[in-house]
Order: structure tokens, then sequence, then C-alpha cells
């Protein structure tokens, strides 16, 4: 279980210190897929970022614990954390093709890592490269450990990423819109990979993404994020069932639905600039159910059943003043 | 499509990797470069086979011989000792080598690693060894050589640092600029986060993707280092008579010019001519060679 509490990150810019997580919590259960769904540029990366520690200035982590197995990585000194990362905890990206290194072949890159986290070299290395490969379903295993990365195409890259990524053996991975960057029908083809591997592995995976479909089909629980805070979280079957939060029904209205000649709606407004925050809560410009006390204090995080047996009893988590108000 | 769901087709021209057949090819394809490759071979042959070669000693003197015009016996003729002026061509090859390879290498190290650390960490360290670099180029490069080597000492070992020396900032400053460009690329955080420290991201990670430029530059600062090398011999601050050096035969033949013994400057200063413009015809080559998304 990795568990992320109260984690605050700031930014220094040039305008002054700005605040990109205020508070975020986050649980992920041991073997099973958290989603973390939100726009462009409300913190899903810098989470992802910070749990790993992997933030460069002018980022900072001011507050909060990240929790894996009990032990607060937030704690741990720079030597301790290099064995975390990949060892622990491994992280893919939104761009395959530049996570990779380009001027070694494939061969280099997963042979470094196996020597760096499980002490394998010469041909021990390598055979357990071709092997992993072969499990990322490429073909030809063989040859694609002598190619350069700008000789894959781009699923091909994020497969030897997912490859190198779990060389390690860690128990969490952190899938930063893993297929964001790719053609709609390598999605699937990586979609349905991961999903296998969570599975055979029994890990432990944050999904993030902004593709509701892509929650639906492959995650446990969801949580929400708008503009830095986690507005709402539950089971993806209550989620999508009866959302609750304002900004998610929107997020929810904003999709295309097969068989439904409405137009999806869009939520009015834009994100707000992280410099000219709205005071109460930073939804509430945008928010259909705002009021006056909306523009004065944020909502805390409020426990709720919802009344929905479908969730038998899984609490689910929702951030906002009026959230019973137009509750279908 | 009879692919197996979730597998990719390989491209049918995913070539296997041989470094080797890598260069040769892409020789073939570029004349000019093999034509600079060809001249530094033969050059680092002659060097290297020289005490094999040449037909006499470079250092034996022989009074009764001397300057004697290019014939029979001896092919480039003698210079004012009676040295055959062949035979020191042969063995400068072996010296004006070294120069090049040790001056560039040196400098190279060091100047890599300032650039590195300077680009890599920022903030003060960046300003300290920036600023050295700064002094050490606002010096014209001959005349800094020059108070080096005189400062040194005029033998072989001095020559090549003073030359290492006023080319520090060249690579410093260079690496330091492609440095910073790929400093953020998301490779290094993806090897930051695959558990490499930080000082292990920056060599084996960033410092290979700076490394095209700096040989292409090295490929042209040997060329220029031999030049370097000859003009301080010349003027007594490197190598010194009677090394068959050939700077230093350029030296010895030039006060006989005038009385018609051309060839005792002429045929070194010629090996001068090809050895640098065979490494300045190589660089431009390098970079294709060097670069995996040009070959």
């Amino acid at each position: 279980m990795l568990e992320v509490q109260d984690l605050t990150v700031t930014f220094h810019t040039g305008r002054g210190t700005v605040t990109a997580l205020h508070g975020v919590d986050l649980t992920l259960p041991t073997g099973r897929v958290t989603g973390l769904v939100g726009e462009s540029g409300c913190g899903k990366t810098v989470t992802a970022l910070a749990v790993m520690r992997l933030l460069r200035p002018p980022g900072e982590i001011r507050g909060g614990r990240v929790l894996l197995g009990g032990q607060n990585l937030l704690a741990l000194s720079e030597r301790e954390m290099d064995r975390v990362r990949g060892g622990c905890i491994a992280m893919i990206f939104q761009q395959p093709r530049a996570s990779l290194n380009p001027v070694f072949p494939v061969a280099a890159q997963l042979t470094h890592v196996l020597r760096l986290h499980r002490g394998l070299s010469g041909r021990a290395a390598w055979a357990e490269g071709e092997a992993l490969l072969a499990r990322a379903q490429l073909p030809r295993p063989d040859r694609v450990m002598r190619a350069y990365p700008h000789q894959l195409s781009g699923g091909m890259c994020q497969r030897v990423m997912i490859a190198l990524a779990l060389a390690c053996r860690p128990s969490v991975l952190l899938a930063d819109e893993p297929t964001t960057a790719l053609d709609v029908t390598v999605q699937l083809q990586i979609i349905e990979l991961l999903k296998s591997l969570q599975q055979e592995l029994g890990l432990t995976v944050l999904l993030i993404t902004h593709d509701l479909g892509l929650v639906a089909e492959m995650c446990d629980f969801v949580s929400v994020m708008y503009a830095g805070r986690i507005v709402e979280a539950a089971p993806v079957s209550a989620l999508f069932r009866r959302p609750l939060h304002p900004y998610t029904r929107g997020l929810m209205a904003s999709r295309m639905r097969a068989g439904s000649r409405a137009l999806p709606a869009g939520i009015p407004g834009r994100i707000p600039d992280l410099h000219q925050m709205p005071a109460g809560c930073p939804f509430h410009p945008r928010c259909p159910l705002a009021q006056g006390l909306c523009a004065e204090r944020d909502a805390s995080p409020e426990t709720v059943d919802g009344g929905d047996p479908a969730a038998s009893g899984a609490a689910r988590m929702v951030r906002c003043h009026f959230w019973g108000r137009g509750v279908a | 499509m009879s692919a197996p769901r979730g597998a990719v087709a390989t491209p049918a021209t995913l070539p296997v990797w041989t470094a080797a057949a890598d260069a040769i090819d892409l020789l073939k394809r570029n004349p000019i470069t093999l034509a600079g490759a060809a001249v530094i071979v033969v050059v680092a042959l002659v060097g290297l086979a020289a005490p094999a070669i040449a037909p006499y000693d470079p250092l034996t003197t022989n009074p009764a011989d001397a300057l004697r015009p290019p014939g029979a016996g001896h092919l480039m003729g003698t210079d004012e000792f009676g040295e055959d002026i062949w035979s020191r061509v042969l063995w400068g090859a072996r010296i004006d080598l070294a120069i090049a390879l040790g001056a560039v290498v040196v400098a190279l190290v060091l100047g890599c690693v300032i650039g590195a650390v300077a680009g890599f960490w920022g903030g003060w360290i960046d300003e300290v060894a920036m600023r050295s670099m700064d002094v050490l180029q606002a010096f014209p490069s001959f005349i800094l050589a020059m108070g080096i080597a005189a400062a040194l000492g005029p033998n072989l070992r001095n020559l090549i640092l003073a030359i290492a020396l006023i080319n520090v900032a060249v690579y410093a400053r260079l690496m330091r600029a492609r440095l910073l460009v790929v400093k953020h690329a998301l490779y290094a955080t993806a090897a930051r986060g695959a558990g490499n420290p930080p000082w292990r991201v920056l060599l084996v990670h960033l410092m290979p993707n700076c490394l095209t430029p700096i040989f292409v530059q090295s490929s042209l600062q040997s060329g220029w280092a031999i030049l370097t090398a000859a003009g301080l011999s010349f003027i007594g601050l490197g190598v010194r008579i009677p090394e068959p050096e050939w700077g230093v035969m350029v030296a010895i033949g030039v006060a006989r010019i005038t009385v018609g013994a051309w060839w005792v400057s002429f045929y070194p200063g010629l090996c001068i001519a090809l050895a640098v413009m065979g490494f300045n015809l190589i660089g431009d080559g390098l970079q294709d060679l060097l670069d995996p998304q040009r070959r």
C-alpha cells in the first residue's frame, strides 16, 4: 500500500511562490489500479514526481508524507531513495521515445538497470533483458535489444519503457499518461499489456490520465484532481454511477457517449492560474452549484457512503459544500 | 493483419548494430571524410613504422653530406648537418601525431569535466568554472601558449601541456552548452527514476549525449595542435633542435631557402599542411558517424 498524506508542493517562480499541490491525500491499495484524473495542469504529474522525489527546483515538497510499507519516503536520504526508485517504485512517462536515451541501444539501457538493481551482468543480463522485452510482447526481442530508440515506433518504445520499469521487479508502478502520445490502436494494446502485467505481477498501479474511458476500463479506484487538490475519491463503479462533486459531474458530461446524439457539454471557463487562485473553493468560478460560501472558504474533505449499495461500504470522499444538491 | 493481438509489426529495416560496418559504409558515401581519414591513417602508420622504414638514423649528422638536394640516396635531400630529411620526416610523423593526440586528449578530458560539472550543478560552481575559462580565453592563444611553454621550459611534455591548456576553455564551453540543453531531457529524469544517483546520470546518460560536437571539434583541434606545436618549435619554445619535429625542421631550413636549399623546409612544411588538412577533412564526416540518428 502506498499512501500519500497531505502532500504540499510549491514552485518558486519569478512572479512569486505558487502552490501546485494543496495537501493531496491519495491511497493506492496493494495490487489494485488507482486512477488519477483531471485537466492538464492540475498537478497529476507533479504528484507522481513528488512521490518519486524527482521534482527539480524550482519545485519543492513543502510538507506531507509518502508512506510505502509504513516507511516515509520523504524522510529517506538521497542514497536510500535511489534504492527505492526503480527498485520499489518505477515510473513510465507520457513520451516514451523521449524517456529513452537516444545514443544507446535498448540493450545497453536494459542491462544497465539490471546491473544496478539486480547485480546481473554479461550474458545473464542480456538473457534477462530479452526475456523482459518478450514479456512486454515485443516481437523479435533479440533485434529490439540491438536497436536504437529512434529505430522503434512509439508503441515499441513504450513497451521498452515498460520492460525497463519492470526490470527491477518494483511493487508500485506510476504510469503518467502512458498512452497519450500513441495512436489509438496502439493505446489499446499498451493498456491490455499493462492490465495483464498488473494482474500477473500483482502490481500496485497509479494510472494518471485524463481519459475517463481508460479509467473505467482499467481502474479499481479513482481520485479526481482539480487545481492541486483531490476533490473526489471513490471506487470506479460508484464514481461512474453517481459522481458527487460538481467538477466530476462536469467531466462526465464532457465525454462522448456511444448511442447518444447529445453533444458533450464542456465545463465553462478554464482552470485557474496558479498565481491568481480564487479565494475559497478553487472551482467556484466555474461551478453551477456555487454560492456565497464557496468564495469564502474551501470545503474540507467529507467522507460519505452515498447510500450506494454497489459501493458496499467502500468509503468515498468528496470535497464540496453543496455536493448533495443536484445529485441524481 | 494476422499479427497476434498486442504485437507490433517489426519494421523491415531494423538494422543490426555493428559499429565497424556502419563506419565503413559511411566512409564510402563520404569521399571527403575518407580522404581525410586516409591521410591520417597513413601518417599514423608511417609514425609507427618509422624505425623500420627510415633509411637513416634521424639524428646522425654527416657534415660531408650537408645540403644535398633531393635525389638518389637521399629522397628529400639533407639539411645543413647532413641529416637525411626523408628519415626525419618519417620520425616527425611520430612526434607530431603524439603532440596532437596528447594535447587534444588532455584538453578534452579537462574541458569536458569542467564544462559538465559547471553545466550540471550550476550556481556558484558554474560561475567559478566559466569565469576561469574567460580568463584563459582573454589572452591571444598563441601568446598564452608561448608564455606557458616558456614558463614550464621547452620540452615535448610541456609543449603538449601548453597546447592543451589553451584549448581547455573550448571544450568546457561546448560541453556546458550541450549539457544545458540535454540536462532536462525526459530520459535524464527517467534514469534518475530508475535509481541512478546524480553523478551517474551525468556520467552515463548525459555526457555521452554531448560528445558529438566535442569529437568534431577534436578533429579540428588536432590539426590546429600540430600547427601550434610547429609554431612554438619554430620559435624555439617547443621541441628543440635537433629533434625530428616538423616545425623544428622548417626552422632549420628557413635560413637556407634564400641560397636555394628549398627542400630543407619544404618537405616538413608539406607534411604539416597534409596532416592538418587530413584532420580538418575528418571533422564533417565524424558528425554523421557519431550520431546514431544520422547513420
